[in-house]
């Protein structure tokens, strides 16, 4: 690869790791500084806005640096190795800078951290939910694909040769090969079946999140976040289906490479993979752009009473970034700091879900190096 | 998205009232109001809890007292349902309610107001509850 393009792909990566972060005072809920609850009124103060310039000179600065070391690496040490260390520690280097910043700015916030008992918490007697028919149907598709892969890898377990194809390369013709084993084989259809129902079942999870509301002007804060709600769960439903079609035609494609019946994986795999990334980076900073955290660009003038609820509780936040409420049965709660959704770790269904999901994926990966 | 009408519990943890008792009293209040009317079907206990990120057993225990008294009632399938008034009176349901309308009044005395001003504020509460169910 020529130099000039693998610089191109350092300030691209430090770009999207390092700089889209700097979005985030845009979206921001009032209220809500650095992983802190200040309160609506010191959330707009001149100590308020110190912090957060000094977050992003910090994150500017840290981001550049880290570009540069990496750009002067690998001048230095101009060879594939030194590629391949740029391309493992640019990566770790920009999320360590972007958690460092946060720390510093976090702690910093703690010290206008609104004094006393929380605002009131807020439940509603009666308002619609959000329809959850759109995730199940999702999560059934991508059971289903899930199953259709692993038993068409199943059929055809006895007919494929000694040794299998086990990576492709951007044309989709295979360029390495293992000795068949059940894991070399199985992987990617089992893969496809724990994504496809993790990620439908993360869809339906954020459709029942915790609701994090004002209090009082509560009607159009519970207007803007269904509408964030819905809206998020809809783009994990899209990504959701993609990732399952990818999976479940990669699966499929693989295992015909295998016996024969094709030369490469077919050619929608990339179309479907392309579109996955458009969706995924497109779809994350158009919802964020549009709704901002939880659906804050949309509260307008209510975005000036109290936050209520998790969010607003600073008792129950370590580092500002992990949620952790024994007694609170929510599952997934709205982040304090950046645009999503978190889940309660005081809960402990869960952690079960998510070091579940974790642990098989982390699992099917290891199996498929030791044992393939 | 249409209008929503919202009655909503909201927890004070300023309040020397326990949750579950500050949810009942709320929940009574809207029912008693006519904003919460007879048939309309309460949030599940975990749903509150999920909102108020409380345990289940104090939403649990605030709806097991409403019961009691008789403003809702537990279905299995149909969720917590706010109860039609009762249409004959129920003696020993009277007779908690006069006990607590007496721990109120006397605290209402010791807080420092008036036989007078109490009986002010004892119709004005009455003026109002009529003026909401009319509604």
């Amino acid at each position: 690869m020529a130099t000039s393009a693998f610089v191109l792909i350092i300030l691209v990566e430090t770009l999207v790791i390092g700089g889209l972060p700097l979005l985030y005072p845009r979206i921001a809920r009032r209220g809500l500084l650095f992983g802190v609850y200040v309160g609506e009124e010191r959330w707009d103060g001149a100590e308020a806005r110190q912090i957060t310039r000094s977050w992003q000179i910090g994150m500017i600065l840290w981001s550049l640096a880290s570009a540069g070391l990496s750009i002067l690496f690998f001048l230095w040490y101009h060879n594939p190795i030194g590629m391949a260390i740029v391309m493992t520690a640019l990566p770790l280097a920009l999320t360590v800078v972007t958690m460092a910043v946060f720390l510093r700015a976090y702690y910093r916030a703690r010290t206008l951290a609104a004094p006393g008992l929380p605002p009131p918490a807020v439940a509603l007697l009666s308002v619609p939910e959000t329809p959850l028919t759109l995730p199940i149907v999702v999560m059934v598709i991508g059971i289903l694909c899930g199953i259709c892969a692993v038993s068409y890898a199943a059929m055809h377990y006895a007919n494929l040769p000694a040794r299998v194809p086990t990576h492709f390369g951007p044309g989709g013709r295979p360029d390495a090969w293992r000795p068949k084993s059940f894991w070399t084989v199985m992987l990617l259809p089992l893969l496809t079946l724990i994504m496809g129902a993790g990620l439908g079942g993360m869809a339906l999870l954020v459709s029942r999140a915790k609701r994090a509301l004002r209090f009082p002007q509560t009607q159009i804060s519970v207007e803007a976040q269904m509408r964030f709600r819905q809206a998020v769960a809809r783009f994990l439903c899209g990504i959701a289906l993609l990732v399952t079609a990818m999976l479940t035609v990669g699966s499929v494609g693989s295992i015909r490479v295998g016996l024969g019946l094709d030369e490469g994986l077919p050619p929608s795999m990339m179309v479907i993979g392309i579109g996955l990334g458009v969706l995924a980076f497109g779809g994350t900073l158009y919802l964020a752009l549009h709704y901002g955290q939880g659906g804050a660009r949309l509260e307008r003038s209510a975005g000036n009473a109290p936050l209520t609820n998790g969010l607003a509780d600073n008792r129950y936040w370590v580092l500002g970034a992990f949620y952790v409420n024994r007694d609170d049965p929510s599952i997934f709660v709205e982040r304090r700091f950046g645009f999503g959704y978190t889940i309660n770790f005081g809960n402990p269904k869960a952690v079960a879900f998510f070091l579940g999901f974790i642990i098989l994926i982390l699992a099917l990966a290891v199996a498929a190096v030791v044992k393939g | 998205m249409a209008a929503l009408s919202m009655p909503l519990i909201s927890l004070d943890w300023n309040s020397n009232e326990p949750v579950y008792a500050q949810i009942a009293s709320q929940i009574r209040a809207r029912i008693a109001s006519g904003e919460l009317r007879a048939g309309m079907v309460l949030p599940s206990v975990r749903s509150v809890a999920f909102d108020l990120g409380i345990n289940l057993n104090t939403v649990a225990r605030a709806y097991r007292i409403l019961e009691e008294e008789r403003f809702v009632s537990i279905r299995d399938r149909a969720g917590v349902v706010v109860a039609p008034p009762a249409r004959s009176i129920d003696g020993s349901v009277i007779e908690g309610l006069n006990e607590e309308l007496g721990v109120v009044l006397a605290r209402m005395r010791q807080a420092g107001l008036s036989v007078a001003e109490l009986r002010r504020r004892f119709e004005g509460a009455l003026a109002a509850l009529d003026t909401r169910g009319e509604k």
